[in-house]
């Protein structure tokens, strides 16, 4: 009866999951180390700058403006009154910007035409801080200019912009990277475990026995893919539990519109690492081709860190076939916006798509024979 | 020990390069990785579509 053969093969599989510690491994303990690391360790949140501050000429609205920096949050200054003093320690990296007011600035910004001008330098070594600091630098400016409007000193901009932060109002940057990380979890877990087991299976001669029973190739494959679908399935509802109590990320969706995602991302997912093994059949080659097509593009290429559209064009296109980069757009939706079903269902479709394919491709690299 | 040494760097290296796959598997994924992903690793955002209410 094929139902009760196929019911004993997953029952073996689960028990060899049970029993590999390889898999218990990258299940469990990956994921959670995983999460920590992108949770707590990296960070590309504003963060104090340690900027120098030249002040030329102390007084009068250039010393209210040096007071203003000094007082900023986001700055930490030290300050000076030469530029040449600080320069040794820009080019060390010691401080990552110098600001500098110079002598005319007191007697330009009382004048008519109310054009003073103060200078500020950013070390473009590291350019991600250095956008920092001009953004900060524009904010002070900003600040204490509005204030000078207040008690009638400066003059008002004439369009006031006032930004609003949707969907991650502290803007902090783990409210995305802890959703991401979830999505590298799982092509760990649905394309490298996948791929380092059925290799291992090849290697070890046990498929060759498989193969000698009446067992057909859907019941074999199945067999193997439906336990490690509810193992990436586990490990992924353990990463949002802890992602929602742990590190605060908020869930505005719903757990089914999580759970189709997931669902919809682990065909493919499962699907590549049975196409690697099959293609391969060793389970060093494999686990290089699973990691340098599954989780290096679900690293890269997918939206999890670098934006999708500052890429070239040509890299873009290439994007289009990584699975992952439907499943990161679905999941910080899920997480940050909510049940965005409009966004949702192209994603869907667009991973069952890719799911299809490797399905094809892998059952036919699986031939019931020997050579 | 220098000689034998050698002799074996040189007999890997020879069967590492005579097997086409391994060749291709030094070869094809540092250029792959140089080529796609130094232009995909960037923290620039450029390209930024956005919707304007008038």
């Amino acid at each position: 009866m094929p139902g009760a053969r196929f019911g004993a093969l997953l029952v073996k599989e689960s028990i060899q999951i049970v029993r590999d510690p390889s898999s218990i491994l990258i299940a469990l303990v990956l994921p959670l180390i995983l999460l920590f690391l992108f949770g707590y360790g990296v960070s590309l949140d504003a963060n104090v700058v340690r900027i120098g501050l030249v002040v030329e000429q102390a007084e009068g609205p250039a010393e209210d403006l040096a007071a203003a920096f000094q007082a900023s949050r986001y700055f930490e200054v030290e300050v000076a009154s030469d530029i040449r003093a600080l320069e040794d320690d820009l080019v060390a990296g010691i401080i990552r910007g110098i600001v500098v007011i110079p002598a005319t600035f007191d007697r330009d910004f009382g004048s008519a035409d109310g054009q003073a001008a103060f200078q500020v330098i950013a070390d473009g070594s590291e350019p991600n801080t250095a956008n920092f600091v001009q953004n900060y630098a524009t904010g002070v400016w900003n600040t204490w200019l509005a204030q000078q409007t207040a008690i009638g000193e400066g003059q008002a901009p004439v369009i006031a912009l006032a930004p609003r932060f949707w969907f991650n109002p502290e803007l902090a940057s783990r409210y995305f990277l802890v959703p991401g990380s979830m999505a590298i979890v799982m092509t760990l877990i649905g394309t490298l475990l996948t791929a380092l087991v059925v290799a291992r299976e090849w290697e070890r001669g046990t498929m060759e026995a498989m193969m000698a029973t009446p067992v057909g190739i859907l019941e074999l494959l199945l067999g193997k893919l439906i336990p490690y679908f509810v193992l990436a399935l586990g490990s992924m509802a353990l990463c949002t539990v802890l992602a929602v109590t742990l590190f605060g990320v908020p869930m505005r969706g719903s757990v089914p519109a999580l759970l189709a995602i997931s669902m919809a991302f682990l065909l493919p997912a499962l699907g590549q690492g049975l196409l690697i093994s099959a293609a391969t059949k060793n389970q060093f080659v494999a686990s290089q081709a699973a990691l340098l097509s599954g989780f290096l593009p679900a690293f890269l290429l997918s939206g999890f860190i670098f934006e999708i559209d500052s890429m070239p064009t040509v890299i873009q296109w290439i994007t289009v076939i990584v699975p992952a980069r439907y499943l990161i757009a679905s999941l910080q939706t899920v997480f940050l916006a909510g049940d965005i079903w409009a966004l949702f269902l192209p994603n869907i479709g667009a991973m069952l798509l890719i799911g299809l394919v490797f399905f094809v491709l892998a059952a036919r690299s699986t031939k019931k024979r020997l050579d | 020990m220098g000689g034998r040494l050698r002799a074996l760097i040189r007999k890997e290296l020879l069967a590492a390069l005579r097997d086409p796959r391994s060749r291709m598997m030094l070869i094809m994924p540092p250029l792959l990785q140089l080529l796609v992903f130094s232009y995909a690793a960037t923290l620039e955002v450029t390209n930024v579509s956005i919707g304007v209410l008038n």
